[in-house]
């Protein structure tokens, strides 16, 4: 039994971490309408740590991972040199980036296949998440690394929710913009890389943008979005978690579908935003 | 000591200049209207006043300085560049005011949330002070925003089209509330759209065409010549009779 219960723990502990950090630093991402941006860096990390395989010849999670940061902060960096040197539209860059890095990734994961470094079930933890491998030093890396991301995003709160409200009123107040996105855009790579191993490189957008619109619809402070987010987001990728154990399969989908649903009924349903409550309201 | 001295400032996107050879000196306690025809350079002036667009070349001095310091200039933005849906209230929005006066990390005190109430009172909005921004009129949400720029007390106020699309009583508020400010010595600088209204509202104009066509007092500068040299010479030919 205790064999069973073990690895079910600490998903779901690794769970709701992950799904509690994801919805509050994906609230941010969407209320500075960079929604895609999560979906460029998680793409972006898969070269970086196939890379980390095949140079080191190192399965540990975390030489992966900071492999997979790397490469996201260097897709992200990518990003914004492109946007500020080019008359290109964001999503178009964004979009450049995305399959530019996924498929360099691509490739390097079928030299590791040719090579025998790794086997396939390495390469779906990361591509589709598997929160039933993780270990209770992964647990530990995922609290020390949400308690600086919370840290950070307390410590700024008056600085960041200026530039995500009035990116000129911040500007003319003192802060600058380069440092206030560099905090952002080091937070969301951080919140990004670490969260790959629940859902994967693939799906890990839908976990910080899903909560994060369910949690719009709920709320009208900056704050109670990013609670609610981090609750929202708790609850999806725990029940996910669970829902996957039993069935035997990756937990990034089962994730993604729940996290959907709640946006799906949100949108319908949230007092005074919602779109059949105020059809019942306007009715009334 | 002049609030602004402009020296020969040109603005260009992407090597189409909106700004030629930009040149005016502004006194304090000036409430100034900045008119001139569509795509005269009348909002590119003001992000160039706030360092939000780089010259090409010239010079503005900000109270004698050369350098502008956060606090110095206030800015009201135009309505249509705010994310109204933002999950913000009015009471935050207000409390903003105070955040270049505390720069990075300090949070607003007791003081400041006083301060933020009283001009909450003051614009009307004491009602709807915990509303989310999107629920207010467009008249009430120009009002949080003018609140948020009083709220810094800098000496320059900028604000680009600020009774563009509001109420009556709006726009009798915000007037009261500028000129109210004019005479503690704020220098208040408006882009500013309907001809027929500086003359009652403001007491200096610049006319501007991508370059300044007049600058100084209403009585020297609103003369039909300086305005038809802007405008051409149809326009508003019945505010100099």
């Amino acid at each position: 039994m205790f064999g069973y219960w073990y690895p079910l723990a600490l998903s779901l502990i690794g769970s709701g971490i992950i799904g509690g950090i994801s919805g509050i630093v994906g609230s941010c991402m969407v209320l500075k309408k960079q929604s895609l941006l999560g979906d460029a860096i998680s793409h972006a990390s898969l070269p970086g740590i196939v890379l980390s395989l095949l140079l080191f010849r190192d399965k540990n999670p975390a030489v992966l991972m900071i492999g997979g940061a790397v490469f996201g902060a260097l897709g992200t960096a990518l990003a914004i040199l492109i946007e500020r040197t080019t008359s290109l539209a964001q999503d178009t860059i964004l979009g450049i980036i995305l399959s530019l890095f996924f498929g360099v990734g691509l490739v390097l994961i079928s030299v590791v296949q040719k090579c025998q470094i790794a086997d396939q079930s390495i390469i779906n933890k990361f591509l589709f998440g598997n929160a039933s491998l993780l270990l209770p030093v992964d647990i530990a890396v995922m609290c020390i690394v949400s308690c600086v991301i919370v840290g950070v995003l307390v410590i700024c709160r008056k600085e960041l929710i200026a530039t995500l409200f009035d990116p000129l009123f911040a500007h003319t107040s003192g802060f600058s913009l380069t440092i206030v996105n560099t905090i952002f855009s080091t937070l969301f790579v951080m919140t990004i890389v670490q969260g790959i191993q629940m859902t994967g490189i693939v799906l890990m957008s839908s976990l910080l943008i899903a909560p994060a619109t369910a949690a719009r619809q709920l709320s009208n402070s900056v704050g109670m979005m990013c609670l609610t987010a981090a609750i929202i987001g708790s609850f999806a990728s725990c029940l996910g978690t669970l829902i996957a154990f039993w069935l035997r399969m990756p937990s990034g989908p089962t994730i993604t579908i729940l996290s959907s649903l709640l946006v799906v009924i949100a949108l319908l349903w949230a007092p005074e935003r919602g779109i059949l409550w105020t059809k019942m309201r306007d009715r009334l | 000591m002049k609030a602004l001295v402009i020296n020969h400032l040109t603005v260009a996107y992407q090597s189409m200049p909106v700004l030629w050879n930009v040149s005016a000196s502004i006194d304090q306690g000036v409430m100034m209207a900045v008119v001139g025809p569509n795509g005269a350079g009348k909002s590119t002036l003001l992000k160039a006043l706030l360092g939000l667009v780089k010259p090409l070349s010239g010079t503005v001095e900000y109270f004698g300085k050369s350098r502008r310091t956060p606090g110095t200039i206030a800015y009201v933005p135009q309505r249509s560049s705010i994310d109204w849906d933002f999950p913000i209230q009015v009471r935050d929005v207000v409390l903003m005011g105070s955040y270049a006066r505390l720069g990075w990390f300090s949070r607003p005190g007791s003081a400041e949330r006083a301060r933020a109430e009283e001009l909450i009172d003051m614009i009307g909005l004491t009602a709807v002070a915990d509303h989310q921004i999107g629920e207010l009129s467009g008249g009430q949400q120009q009002r949080v925003f003018l609140a948020r720029a009083l709220m810094q007390q800098s000496p320059l106020l900028l604000l680009d089209e600020p009774f563009n699309g509001i109420d009556e009583t709006t726009e009798r508020i915000m007037l009261t509330l500028l000129h109210n400010e004019r005479e503690k010595g704020t220098t208040i600088i408006a882009v500013h759209h309907d001809l027929a209204t500086v003359q009652q509202s403001f007491d200096w104009a610049m006319v501007l065409n991508h370059s300044v066509v007049g600058c100084g007092p209403i009585s020297h500068v609103f003369t039909s010549s300086v305005i038809q040299a802007a405008f051409g010479s149809s326009h508003h030919p019945t505010l100099f009779k």
